[in-house]
């Protein structure tokens, strides 16, 4: 048995043999929830069935179509809710050579139902209707003194059925998966996830096994692209298109949002009646909108000087202890105090924390590969620089799962005169060297 | 009473291994009876350890369950054979850890288990530091 030599921390996330917690009572609990969350979007789905969805399928199927003329509009309140309000028309129709004078709408009229909260819409609904002039309506064969101006179904009926089925959905679902994993290891479960993904759900659970590189990101996202120089143009990680066009999105919502703060608080000194901590408020608004409208005025001089930087790769992916030529192409037109050219390589992990999901990256190699210094950029005359990159043959190689990843990219930056300084990054895969055994 | 017991031992005694190479092993079942056992699996997986959320991938897998009606000899020690993957090589980053290691986990009755695990390192990726910027 072992001893425990260091404190019990309770507050710090503990797995494998340090968790504390039940997972049978946990599943337990989650089976409880979920299920409960599938019987309430059960119920809530039969009701909306039987009092919405039903009505209005009954008068789609069974109505009848002819015309009537209309003889009044008016606006009606619910006698249980003053603030909500139904158009109500009044009808003149003839069925069988009967006359039918009545009040309706569409098919909730007639059991009482229909409303909703303000009268502006409903107003609209009238305004369609003139006195006097005919128009369709369907009356039901069986009962002919009901007839309705709404055939079809209302865009809320499909809202409505949409909430209890996405509950039937993830409580169902959740509820089947902790059933089909019910008992089960933590690594036949993993295989069941693993044969899920790769579609084989009906092979046999024996000797599982897979031959090529797991865990590695696919290169084919990175080659997709041919170079005028070397064989491949690698893309860019984070377009500064993009990041201006974001950055700008975000300084108008900021902006809007600080107006309408300011709008508030200055009334209310006009009115002689100031709110300070509003003011207060309105104000750290103003200097976050003023921190949102300086980057995005930092992402267009980028943008607009800096052009566009090319990187191009003579093979893909890299492999440790090989050699790759590297060409670098930099546009624009600015005086670069400096741009250099590196090999970086990070690690990074996602993990929960409460209910946040965070992200944290830590670097674990950096190779600088190319730095020039004082040198001038025209339209027509981009910088342009032949160099090779050594991976080294203890190279980590790339690695990506759910939660983790080593993360390789070519890291260009520069400084130039009159703009802040830039970073451009390359995304590239290492793999690991194929196996002797593999290759023969 | 004698807990039921299981033993791994893995037939590389220096526990490094190279992509492609073949890993064996064997195990042992240390139990009275063999209707002490439900079933049992062997494994060999990854997994990632440090800050991020865990990571796990099943290279090999192999189960025995008495309810599928097969047979568990708990008085022969068994033996398992696969050969490794290209990736991912073992890693020791900074927030980030590959491991590998060969799992045999035992069910017994009343959802019991004994578990014994052996780590190997796959590849010879030197330990990473952290670099700044």
């Amino acid at each position: 048995m072992d001893l425990v030599a260091r404190r019990f921390r309770f507050l710090v996330k503990k797995r494998r043999n340090r968790q504390t917690g039940s997972p049978q009572v946990a599943a337990l609990g989650q089976t409880v929830l979920f299920a409960l969350l599938f019987v309430v979007g059960i119920v809530f789905l039969v009701a909306v069935l039987w009092y919405q969805f039903l009505p209005e399928w009954r008068v789609i199927r069974n109505y009848q179509r002819t015309t009537c003329v209309v003889r009044d509009a008016r606006l009606g309140q619910d006698p249980n809710d003053v603030d909500r309000h139904r158009p109500e028309i009044q009808i003149e129709y003839e069925v069988d050579g009967h006359g039918y004078t009545i009040w309706t709408y569409d098919a909730r009229f007639h059991s009482g139902r229909g409303y909703a909260p303000g009268s502006q819409r409903q107003r609209q609904i009238l305004d369609k209707f003139v006195v006097g002039q005919e128009y369709p309506c369907w009356f039901d064969p069986k009962v002919p003194d009901r007839a309705i101006l709404v055939h079809g179904f209302d865009w809320t009926t499909w809202v409505m059925l949409l909430l209890p089925v996405s509950f039937i959905v993830i409580g169902g679902s959740r509820v089947g998966y902790i059933g089909i994993t019910w008992g089960k290891s933590t690594e036949r479960k993993a295989v069941l996830v693993q044969r899920a993904s790769q579609l084989e759900l009906f092979e046999p659970e024996t000797d599982y096994q897979d031959d090529s590189y797991p865990a590695v990101p696919e290169a084919t996202d990175l080659t997709n692209s041919p170079g005028v120089r070397l064989k491949y143009r690698l893309p860019i990680e984070r377009s500064p298109t993009w990041r201006m066009i974001i950055s700008g999105m975000v300084f108008m919502v900021v902006t809007a949002v600080t107006a309408l703060f300011l709008d508030i608080a200055i009334q209310t000194h006009v009115a002689n009646n100031p709110d300070w901590l509003l003011t207060l408020f309105a104000g750290s608004w103003l200097i976050v909108s003023a921190a949102a409208l300086s980057y995005f005025l930092r992402q267009i001089v980028i943008n607009m000087r800096a052009g566009l930087t090319i990187v191009e790769i003579q093979s893909h992916p890299l492999y440790p202890g090989r050699q790759y030529d590297l060409f670098l192409s930099q546009t624009g037109r600015l005086q670069l105090h400096w741009i250099e050219m590196s090999l970086c390589c990070e690690e990074i992990a996602t993990y929960r924390q409460g209910t946040n999901t965070r992200t944290a990256r830590k670097r674990v190699f950096w190779q600088l590969l190319l730095r020039r210094e004082n040198v001038e950029v025209r339209q027509n005359t981009p910088l342009e620089e032949q160099l090779s990159l050594s991976v080294s043959a203890n190279a980590m190689h790339s690695f990506k799962a759910m939660h983790n990843e080593v993360h390789w990219q070519l890291v260009v930056r520069g400084k130039a005169e009159g703009m802040p300084a830039f970073k451009r990054q390359f995304p590239v895969h290492i793999y690991p060297l194929p196996c002797k055994k593999a290759a023969t | 009473m004698i807990q039921p017991r299981v033993t791994l031992h893995l037939h590389n005694g220096s526990r490094e291994y190279q992509p492609g190479d073949s890993l064996t092993g064997e195990y042992r079942l240390d139990v009275v009876n063999r209707w002490d056992i439900r079933a049992m699996e062997v494994s060999v997986l990854w997994y990632t350890e440090g800050k991020g959320d865990e990571d796990l991938q099943v290279h090999y897998f192999y189960r025995l369950s008495a309810d599928d009606g097969d047979y568990i000899n708990p008085f022969r020690p068994g033996r398992f054979n696969t050969k490794l993957p290209n990736s991912p090589l073992s890693y020791e980053g900074v927030i980030v850890k590959i491991r590998w290691c060969a799992r045999v986990r035992l069910f017994l009755p009343h959802g019991k288990e004994a578990v014994d695990e052996a780590i190997f390192r796959v590849g010879r990726i030197p330990y990473a530091r952290a670099v700044l910027p």
